[in-house]
């Protein structure tokens, strides 16, 4: 067990190995850990095991779909803030989104601005 | 459903010599009519003319039908057909002019009897051969009308001639009594073989049909007379009634000239079917009138078989409209769902377009960024240079995308918009801003005028998308050194967008096109000023969406002005504010 201050965790979740690797790299610039998972069960075991202060997930993925992640995490009483990324959403289209179900929504590809501006507003420092 | 004409065919030219037959025959009728009615007022002609002329003008009709036959190819047969038939008609009349005519009483049957009842199989055969030339496809209904004519016509002919000639049978041997009776029964065909042909031909009675008609129609009502007359004893050789027959023979020789039919497609038809009904209630008519005044055997069978025959052909029409109407709604579905498929693959296929392409945009865009930012290390100077090229690419693809997306949206009328309120002049402000670079880059002078606009309720994306495209087109079609003005105001419970260039221009022709989806000006082209033609067409979905308009006015070589016309819908119960007229109309 390590006695340093450990840096707080993010879970990023995308079948697309590019996608992953490239939001760990952002996110790790962003002073975070970073676990990834391939898909949406992966994503839920890291969840519940390591207590991750967010969670970035996108929406289609193997056996588990994005939105089912986070309505079994919710159903859990887990209110870790969530931040959905997805190809399917556009960025000048806010419908179809539900804003009841993740904290943020953002549409790929992304800016890493943004993406720090929502990790920000989501996490305060 | 109607007749369809299928071959249209050109008309027969008939010669010097065909016409001048012809018209010798019409004329020689005349005065044999006129000798007939007024010579010798009404009775007998003298032996030489009443021979000569009757039977010359049915040889002319004979050899004129002849003529027909040889020359024209179309209904060849028919014709030769019908003028083998008037050949044994003249024939049996010279052989009657020169053998029989001082025999008194006429030996029955004779020759002359064998030559005329020739006259009925080719004409027979000449009937359904051009009603097979003329007709196509003569399924089972339309047979069952070429049935109900005849037997109709025939059931009302026994009941008449029949009658009369059986009326004289008791004293006469039984070949006398069965050539008296083919007669009278041919004709019934005959006549019924007409009707039944310009049934199946839908009643659509050309002037080769009319012709023909009224010669065969001729012939049998003339023969009825006769046969009448004879029964009743009171024919008189050379009287105006032979001049029936020779007016039969001239008809069938015109019309054997008249231009060629255009070959029709009957199918049900509702002047065929009137024509049905009609002869069905003739058929309907003898049985009923058989119950006041008995008829004799032969109308009876024709009558009932009329009236079953039109019962049958009622089963035929129910069975088809039954057959049509599950066919009808058999190919609406197959439609229905063949268009719900394409609604499902469209929808599909911008789902795929959607993710598929803009996942790798992910990758591309994502790590290019980390390289600009020298997460890859350091980078030089030209380095940076060429990522500029690869950003500004993956971000115009990234746009077509996104075009290609929203206009996928508008086709499945699924452009929804997100109602909010709009500060529109903040919106034209940073519309303005992020324009700005480009503006600089290019030497562009970039200006906004605005006027208050009251919080409006509107679609701020879809809003600002609109500005966007039109001021990234202005800056495009304008040459450095010039101006795009953005101005925005309200007028009345409008509020209006004009985003104005100095630029290129756009001609009078382009301008009505400029709005279609794809659609690139020639100065466009020409210029190879990139851009997909997708913008304006979404400028326009979009201001449409907000039930508004966009129009343009352009001169060539001055500039161009892009107007978005939005109706004002604010976001509460306050009033429209005292309009400014900030737009002048110009």
């Amino acid at each position: 067990v390590s006695t340093q201050a450990r840096c707080p965790v993010v879970v990023v979740a995308d079948d697309d190995p590019d996608v992953v690797n490239l939001l760990a790299r952002v996110i790790r610039k962003l002073g975070f850990d970073v676990l990834t998972a391939l898909d949406g069960r992966q994503a839920l075991d890291l969840i519940e095991e390591h207590h991750p202060s967010l969670a970035i997930l996108d929406l289609a993925m193997p056996h588990l779909t994005g939105y089912e992640v986070i309505d079994t995490v919710r159903g859990r009483g887990n209110r870790l803030p969530i931040i959905v990324l997805s190809a399917h959403l556009q960025a000048t289209d806010r419908a179809g989104t539900d804003t009841a179900r993740a904290d943020a929504y953002m549409s790929k590809p992304f800016a890493s601005r943004d993406l720090r501006a929502e990790i920000e507003a989501l996490l305060p420092a | 459903m109607k007749l369809r004409r299928t071959t249209q065919v050109g008309p027969v030219r008939a010669g010097a010599a065909v016409r001048g037959a012809g018209a010798l025959a019409a004329l020689m009728l005349a005065g044999y009519s006129l000798h007939a009615l007024v010579g010798l007022g009404g009775h007998g002609l003298d032996g030489f003319f009443q021979k000569w002329i009757n039977d010359a003008i049915v040889l002319v009709c004979a050899a004129v039908c002849l003529a027909r036959a040889v020359r024209v190819k179309e209904d060849r047969w028919a014709w030769g057909l019908f003028s083998l038939g008037m050949a044994s008609w003249a024939i049996g009349n010279v052989y009657y002019s020169i053998f029989l005519i001082d025999k008194n009483p006429m030996p029955i049957p004779s020759v002359a009897d064998a030559l005329w009842l020739g006259i009925y199989p080719p004409a027979f055969v000449g009937i359904a051969l051009l009603v097979r030339s003329r007709v196509k496809g003569v399924g089972l209904g339309l047979s069952l009308d070429g049935l109900i004519a005849a037997l109709g016509i025939a059931s009302i002919s026994a009941a008449v001639v029949v009658e009369a000639v059986l009326r004289n049978s008791a004293h006469q041997s039984t070949a006398e009594v069965v050539t008296n009776l083919a007669y009278p029964l041919c004709d019934l065909l005959m006549l019924g073989l007409i009707i039944a042909a310009l049934a199946l031909t839908g009643w659509r009675i050309d002037r080769m049909w009319a012709l023909l008609s009224v010669g065969l129609v001729a012939f049998t009502v003339t023969d009825g007379m006769f046969l009448f007359k004879v029964a009743d004893g009171s024919y008189a050789v050379g009287t105006i009634i032979d001049a029936g027959w020779l007016l039969a023979a001239l008809a069938i020789s015109y019309a054997a000239w008249a231009p060629l039919g255009a070959a029709t497609v009957t199918s049900r038809s509702n002047r065929l079917l009137a024509g049905s009904g009609f002869f069905g209630v003739l058929g309907l008519g003898i049985l009923i009138w058989d119950h006041f005044h008995p008829v004799n055997t032969l109308a009876l069978a024709f009558s009932s078989g009329a009236v079953l025959a039109v019962i049958l052909r009622m089963a035929v029409v129910f069975s088809e409209n039954l057959r049509q109407a599950r066919g009808e709604a058999e190919v609406l579905a197959q439609q229905n769902e063949r268009l719900l498929e394409i609604d499902r693959l469209r929808d599909g296929f911008v789902s795929i377009v959607s993710h598929e392409l803009r996942t790798p945009l992910t990758s591309i865009c994502g790590y290019l960024e980390l390289l600009q930012d020298g997460d890859g290390g350091p980078v030089t100077d030209e380095q940076q240079e060429m990522m500029t090229v690869i950003d500004r690419n993956a971000d115009r693809l990234l746009r077509l995308v996104n075009d290609l997306l929203f206009v996928g949206r508008v086709d499945a009328g699924k452009l929804a918009l997100e109602l909010g309120a709009v500060d529109v002049a903040a919106m034209v402000r940073q519309s303005a801003e992020t324009a700005q670079l480009h503006a600089d880059e290019q030497d562009i002078e970039l200006v906004v005028e605005h006027d208050p606009v009251p919080t409006m309720l509107a679609d701020q994306g879809r809003l600002g998308q609109l500005l966007d495209n039109l001021i990234s087109n202005a800056l495009k079609f304008t040459p450095p050194q010039g101006r795009v003005t953005v101005r925005v105001g309200q007028i009345g419970e409008s509020v209006l967008f004009e985003v104005a260039d100095t630029g290129i221009g756009i001609d009078a022709a382009d301008q009505e096109r400029l709005f279609e989806r794809f659609f690139r000006t020639q100065a466009a082209s020409e210029n190879a000023i990139p851009g997909t033609g997708l913008g304006l067409s979404i400028s326009q979905a979009i201001a449409e969406a907000h039930g508004g308009q966009i129009s343009v006015r352009s001169e060539v070589g001055v500039g161009t002005t892009f107007r978005v016309d939005l109706p004002l819908r604010l976001t509460d119960a306050e009033p429209v504010a005292a309009a400014t007229p900030a737009l002048n109309a110009a």
